[in-house]
């Protein structure tokens, strides 16, 4: 394992909390949006989130100095986060609809 | 207006739990402010009551004030869940009064003996030695048969009663809480073993166990205050149960990073607490749902607010603090630091104080019959000062370790040396200086949390009926 630059540390402390706050306000958007009680526009705010998240997810790797297929393997699990707040609200909401209204 | 609520024995013998839980909890803000001092007045009952004596009680005050109200929840909740009275509830109770009296011989020990000879006798009289499950032999021996106690009232309550989904997986919890306590029970000579089997406890406790225990309580707590549909909580519950469980045990990599465990442990240390936040996805996504689909009609205010403060707590504590330094490549850097500490303050208050003050809030509204308890101005007051006064222990702490990382173990490279100089920066001694200050504020909010929990049921009943 690679020794860091103390330099690069704010930006990794930065980077990480980024990765997890902009997570949260991609779901909080999305889930928003799909309950209708925010506008459906929003949902560009809900992807730009995510994006952010994505650009501060490959800033992390980069900075801890992970090997490029690291960042890559990192960049397919943002693919995946990005799908799971669709899979999450789809079980929701269809688990609300057959037990709410038998 | 009012609730009938039957009296079971079993909600009386939680109340007692929770009773003794607050005074805990106070005892653990006395220590942590004590201890806060001592970081900016070294001298300050040096020799008398030692910062490491202070340290140690403050945790352990944390970790047995959070069991008492854990159990004292799983007491509340058994009669409501099976419709019977728990089974063998006298020999629950016993097992209280002998837990109390056990904890409370443990802390005058603590206090007034502190440590001993290091030679079997102070093992089993005194201190184990072990960081933050330091009850000596005897008390962990009788720990384990209260637990046990415990256990068996909850797996014959519920075999003879109605299961529900909720304290089925209660049992399982159960099952992995009492017997990963006996992984902190036994020595192994090389050190490094030692450690293996002793983050078992503490690791696996707080990242998986409670954590499942925390989410059995939230599904309580939203049939009860906001009137959620009983399927969809519970169905969702073996969904968390299950991610909870999937990333949290081989999460405890993290721990295994630098004690000498070989370094395969780097990358599954770092790949499976990475995955940790995505259970709490989940929970986001279920609790926004929920209160869109009930517009916020809730039937207690406090416990709702207490829960809401949990859901963003645990986010930030858990998720946000703890992904910032889980990585190996920078945990190398903050290990052990005030980082650390930071972590652990906002992450054990967001994902279970909370929880267990909102679940005491439950218990006294269903316990006086009240239909709907709204907050209080104390109430407001005490959520508002003690989670201000987490928050700004967790940023003070974070700065403070920030400079150990950059100073400490960056430049001086963990040396005599550089421990001494980093404490000794202008950032790290700010930050302990507003440590403490937090620490006044969150203790102010506890006073205000006490008067409000004493007092709400009387004000509910009188604005009821007048």
């Amino acid at each position: 394992m690679e020794y860091l630059d103390p330099e690069s540390f704010l930006g990794i402390f930065a980077s990480a909390a980024a990765v997890i706050m902009f997570g949260a306000i991609y779901v909080g958007i999305f889930t928003l949006v799909k309950i209708e009680k925010i506008k459906p526009l929003y949902i560009a705010l809900a992807y730009l989130a995510w994006g952010v998240q994505t650009y501060s997810m490959v800033m992390l790797g980069t900075l801890v100095k992970s090997d490029p297929f690291t960042v890559k393997i990192l960049v397919a699990a943002m693919v995946g986060y990005l799908l799971v707040p669709h899979f999450i609200y789809f079980l929701v909401h269809r688990t609300h609809e057959r037990f709410e209204h038998n | 207006m009012s609730i009938a609520t039957p009296k079971y024995l079993s909600q009386s013998l939680a109340m007692k739990y929770f009773f003794v839980a607050v005074v805990l909890f106070g005892a653990q803000l006395v220590m942590g402010l004590i201890a806060a001092y001592q970081f900016i007045d070294p001298e300050f009952l040096f020799n008398v009551f030692n910062f490491s004596t202070a340290r140690m009680v403050h945790i352990n005050a944390l970790v047995v004030w959070m069991l008492y109200a854990m159990i004292g929840s799983a007491y509340w909740m058994l009669p409501e869940e099976t419709g019977i009275e728990t089974v063998g509830i006298k020999l629950g109770t016993l097992g209280f009064y002998v837990l109390t009296l056990a904890v409370t011989v443990v802390v005058l020990v603590y206090i007034l003996v502190q440590v001993g000879p290091g030679t079997e006798a102070s093992i089993w009289l005194i201190n184990e030695g072990r960081e933050y499950l330091e009850a000596p032999r005897w008390a962990d021996i009788g720990i384990t048969v209260v637990v046990l106690i415990f256990v068996y009232n909850v797996f014959a309550t519920v075999m003879k009663g109605k299961r529900t989904g909720i304290t089925t997986v209660l049992m399982a919890d159960l099952i992995a809480l009492a017997g990963l306590y006996l992984a902190g029970m036994f020595y192994t000579s090389n050190i490094t073993m030692d450690q293996f089997w002793w983050w078992w406890v503490i690791h696996l406790w707080v990242e998986a166990t409670w954590e499942v225990f925390v989410g059995v309580l939230i599904a309580y707590g939203l049939i009860k205050v906001m009137h959620a549909n009983r399927q969809i909580v519970e169905m969702w519950l073996w969904i968390e149960v299950t991610m909870l469980f999937g990333s949290g045990i081989l999460g405890m990599g993290h721990h295994y990073f630098w004690i000498g465990t070989p370094e395969y442990w780097w990358e599954i240390g770092a790949l499976f607490s990475a995955l940790e936040p995505v259970p709490l996805v989940g929970m986001l996504v279920h609790v926004i749902y929920d209160m869109g689909k009930h517009n916020g009609k809730v039937n207690n205010g406090p416990a709702f607010n207490w829960f809401i403060v949990n859901a963003f707590g645990n986010f930030l504590g858990a998720g946000v603090w703890g992904f910032m330094h889980t990585l190996p490549q920078i945990n190398i850097y903050t290990h052990g630091s005030q980082f650390t500490a930071g972590h652990g303050h906002l992450a054990f208050y967001g994902a279970y104080a909370t929880i267990l003050i909102g679940m005491m809030y439950v218990a006294i509204q269903r316990r006086n019959g009240i239909e709907e308890m709204r907050s209080t101005s104390t109430s407001k007051w005490a959520v508002s000062l003690i989670t201000i006064g987490v928050l700004g222990m967790t940023v003070a702490l974070t700065l403070s370790g920030y400079v150990q990382a950059f100073v400490e173990r960056a430049e001086y490279g963990a040396t005599w040396d550089g421990y001494f100089i980093a404490q000794g920066a202008t950032w790290f001694t700010q930050g302990i200086d507003w440590r403490l200050a937090m620490g006044v504020v969150t203790f102010i909010g506890f006073l205000l949390l006490v008067k409000d929990l004493l007092t709400i049921a009387k004000r509910s009943k009188a604005l009821a009926n007048s």
